[in-house]
């Protein structure tokens, strides 16, 4: 068994959403960014894999337990991080601590001692008086400490600044160091996401967009400048694969798929001084939501 | 502070008309039938449109967001004070005049009860003013040494407020005094709220900032003894609740001794059982279910099957009350002798029926508005039917068969119904307010 997460044909519909059908697939080991718009339906997906509300349809499978079939073993061997969980009925860091330690007898407490420096936490601090990207930290501590074999963390980067960022992602590191342990992380945080994740998936509108080795998925587009000649505007529809992010006179810029056939497209309708710029995954993001908004409006 | 008081009044304004409406019934009642207890249902009226409505707000973040407008302190926290103390108070005591008013235009025969309604008016405007200075401030959060003492000290003042008032209600030409001194402690209350409206804002707003400043910088780590899991939940919870509620209980009791009611004894037994385990139960909901609720989205995370869970989660509110009714039980039997002990044991049995499914509808619905909605109307229609089942069956007090028969199907539905809201639901996960708030009654220190 290669992936540590697989999810296939998973659906779930809101009222004005629906999510899916997602199909998903993290490799074992791999540190998996799963990135899209607000509303895209990242946190829904990642609230599935734990129960936390029922799908329509598909399936879903971490380390090849079913997520409902076998939730407890699931639960055992995988870890959640988010800012949205709650400590603030223990009161106090240390007790929040035995609680969920008590749920795990591989917990490690020497490497959890070691996270409480690096996060500069106490026992003694009370979760409510807790910065919130203390709580995140303390939330991410919980997680770490008790060794799982897969880490699902959901927006672990917000509210915290660029040295606790930094030290999240380290710490991260560290923990698939040996190839064994697998993080799938949904964040804003694109810049993050390119440095340290082996792999991306971009989800939008509940499906899924792209997927595939982070530095694979980037190389596949690139920023293209061109242009036309002058009053001569490009033949519409565009085609797959190519999507015009603005232009100016005869100046164009867009965002150009190099598996599809955009670029031949481009030379036999008129475009002329073609130059192509190696993306960003931000510029990549950017350039897709955008192409959402147009579509929307 | 206008445009403050406008907005609270505008997004609430359901809650208000709907307590509006039912305080209009409760003159109406009062004008009918002047000898019936209304105190209990007077005070709900009270909490309901006054603080309870801005503890909500400010578990939805509210302080920091107005704290940034141009606003002084002291003008968000009195603009606060007036929403939710004196404008609610008057509205009341118009609506309640107007109820008896009207009853009394149909019924002109009867006499008209116009001290008992401006005892009640009166009363209403010394709630909303203890319940705002009860209510608003965070003890566990902001504030140190003598703040943080008279904190707790106002917690406390307002507590024996509260229910001794409510004894109280209708004593005033024949207990002053007694009625005079908790009189006096609502005033002392209000007048407080108002005076430290402007703290409690900056409190709220900004008590993070001000708390961080003590944290230990290095980090420390202790690997915590003994057992940790769901039976440490079970113990934390379980213990705090016990003994809050114990003396809460207590507290009920002396103030019962002390008021002294010329009601017979068997009546005033079951009258306190009663009032004692709803009270027990609405404030175990409150304070310790909604708490709890708030982690559910950790508690889904961790390694505990769905049946498990929904057994922790209505064990956190059956248990202290089964452990409290014992406790009520066996202190009345020894006390008052075997007879006494009977209707506390039914009492505190029964009321384990809508405690359950209380329970189901807060997992259901999530820790918000729409749960405590929920939870009251299912707590006093239980009350309700189970006076009108009384009724019909023409016994003063339930069977303890009959008692069997209501309390398992409801725990079981209760138990079934919360782990579908488990398995199926995702409202229940999404952090929301409550009215408990950060108030450090129900979670932990």
């Amino acid at each position: 068994m290669n992936n540590a997460i697989e999810i296939r044909g998973l659906v779930k519909a809101y009222p004005g959403f629906q999510l899916g059908p997602l199909d998903l697939t993290v490799p074992r080991g791999a540190i998996y960014g799963l990135i899209g718009p607000n509303g895209a339906g990242k946190t829904t997906a990642i609230d599935m894999i734990f129960g936390m509300g029922s799908n329509d349809a598909g399936q879903i499978r971490v380390l090849g337990l079913d997520h409902r079939s076998d939730e407890v073993l699931l639960k055992r061997r995988a870890a959640y991080v988010s800012p949205d969980l709650s400590f603030q009925v223990w009161g106090k860091v240390g007790k929040t601590i035995r609680f969920v330690r008590g749920f795990y007898p591989g917990w490690d407490d020497a490497y959890c001692g070691a996270l409480m420096k690096a996060f500069h936490l106490s026992d003694s601090d009370r979760v409510a008086t807790l910065s919130f990207g203390a709580r995140t930290k303390l939330s991410l501590l919980l997680a770490l400490a008790r060794r799982p074999e897969v880490l699902i963390l959901d927006e672990p980067t917000t509210g915290l600044d660029a040295v606790s960022r930094q030290q999240v992602f380290s710490e991260l590191l560290k923990a698939v160091e040996d190839g064994e342990r697998t993080v799938l992380i949904s964040s804003h945080g694109l810049s993050d996401i390119e440095r340290f994740a082996d792999h991306v998936g971009m989800i939008r509108s509940g499906k899924l967009l792209l997927e595939g080795r982070t530095d694979e998925v980037v190389d596949r587009y690139r920023l293209a400048e061109f242009f036309t000649a002058d009053g001569a505007t490009l033949q519409s529809p565009e085609p797959e694969g190519l999507i015009i992010l603005k232009w100016n006179e005869n100046r164009w810029h867009a965002l150009l798929d190099r598996n599809s056939g955009a670029l031949n497209w481009l030379e036999t309708n008129g475009a002329q001084q073609i130059s192509l710029t190696r993306v960003t995954l931000e510029e990549l993001f950017v350039a897709l939501a955008k192409e959402e908004e147009g579509e929307g409006a | 502070m206008k445009r403050l008081i406008l907005d609270h009044f505008r997004r609430w304004w359901w809650i208000l008309a709907l307590g509006g409406a039912l305080e209009f019934k409760l003159g109406w009642s009062m004008a009918a039938d002047p000898a019936s207890h209304f105190e209990f249902w007077a005070f709900q009226l009270a909490l309901w449109t006054g603080a309870l409505l801005l503890s909500m707000d400010l578990q939805r973040g509210v302080a920091r967001a107005v704290a940034v407008l141009p606003l002084t302190a002291r003008q968000i926290g009195r603009g606060w004070w007036l929403a939710t103390v004196p404008a609610p108070a008057i509205a009341l005591a118009a609506l309640l005049f107007s109820g008896a008013e009207t009853q009394f235009h149909f019924h002109p025969n009867q006499v008209f009860p116009a001290n008992l309604l401006l005892m009640a008016s009166l009363f209403n405007l010394l709630w909303l003013g203890s319940t705002f200075t009860t209510i608003f401030p965070t003890p566990g959060f902001f504030g140190k040494g003598w703040e943080r003492l008279l904190t707790y000290f106002f917690a406390a003042l307002s507590l024996v407020m509260l229910f001794g008032s409510m004894m109280f209600f209708q004593d005033m030409s024949e207990k002053p005094y007694k009625c005079a001194l908790f009189v006096g402690m609502g005033a002392l209350l209000t007048v407080a709220g108002w005076l430290r409206a402007e703290r409690f804002v900056v409190g709220r707003a900004g008590f993070r900032l001000a708390a961080i400043r003590y944290k230990d910088p290095n980090g420390q780590y202790h690997a915590p003894g003994g057992y940790g899991g769901i039976p440490f939940l079970i113990r934390t919870t379980f213990v705090r609740m016990f003994l809050w509620v114990g003396a809460m209980i207590a507290l009920m009791a002396l103030l019962m001794q002390w008021h002294a009611q010329p009601t017979p004894r068997v009546v005033a037994i079951v009258t306190f059982a009663g009032t004692g385990s709803f009270m027990t139960c609405g404030f175990i909901l409150v304070f310790q279910l909604l708490p709890i609720l708030r982690q559910l989205r950790l508690l889904r995370t961790l390694p505990i099957s769905v049946p498990r869970l929904a057994v922790v989660v209505i064990a956190s509110v059956i248990l202290p009350l089964i452990a409290l009714g014992a406790l009520a039980t066996g202190v009345a039997g020894l006390a008052l002798g075997p007879q006494a002990a009977t209707p506390f044991l039914k009492s505190y049995t029964l009321i384990l029926a809508p405690a359950s499914l209380c329970v189901f509808f807060a997992v259901w619905r999530g820790a918000g508005a729409q749960a405590c909605a929920l939870l009251v109307v299912t707590l006093f229609g239980f009350q309700m039917a189970t006076l009108r089942l009384q009724t019909f069956l023409h016994v003063p007090e339930m069977p303890f068969s009959l008692i069997g028969l209501i309390v398992a199907p409801c725990v079981l539905l209760a138990f079934l119904f919360t782990c579908g809201a488990l398995r199926h639901g995702s409202r229940g996960y999404r952090v929301q307010a409550n009215p408990s708030g950060n108030f450090a009654w129900g979670t932990g220190r």
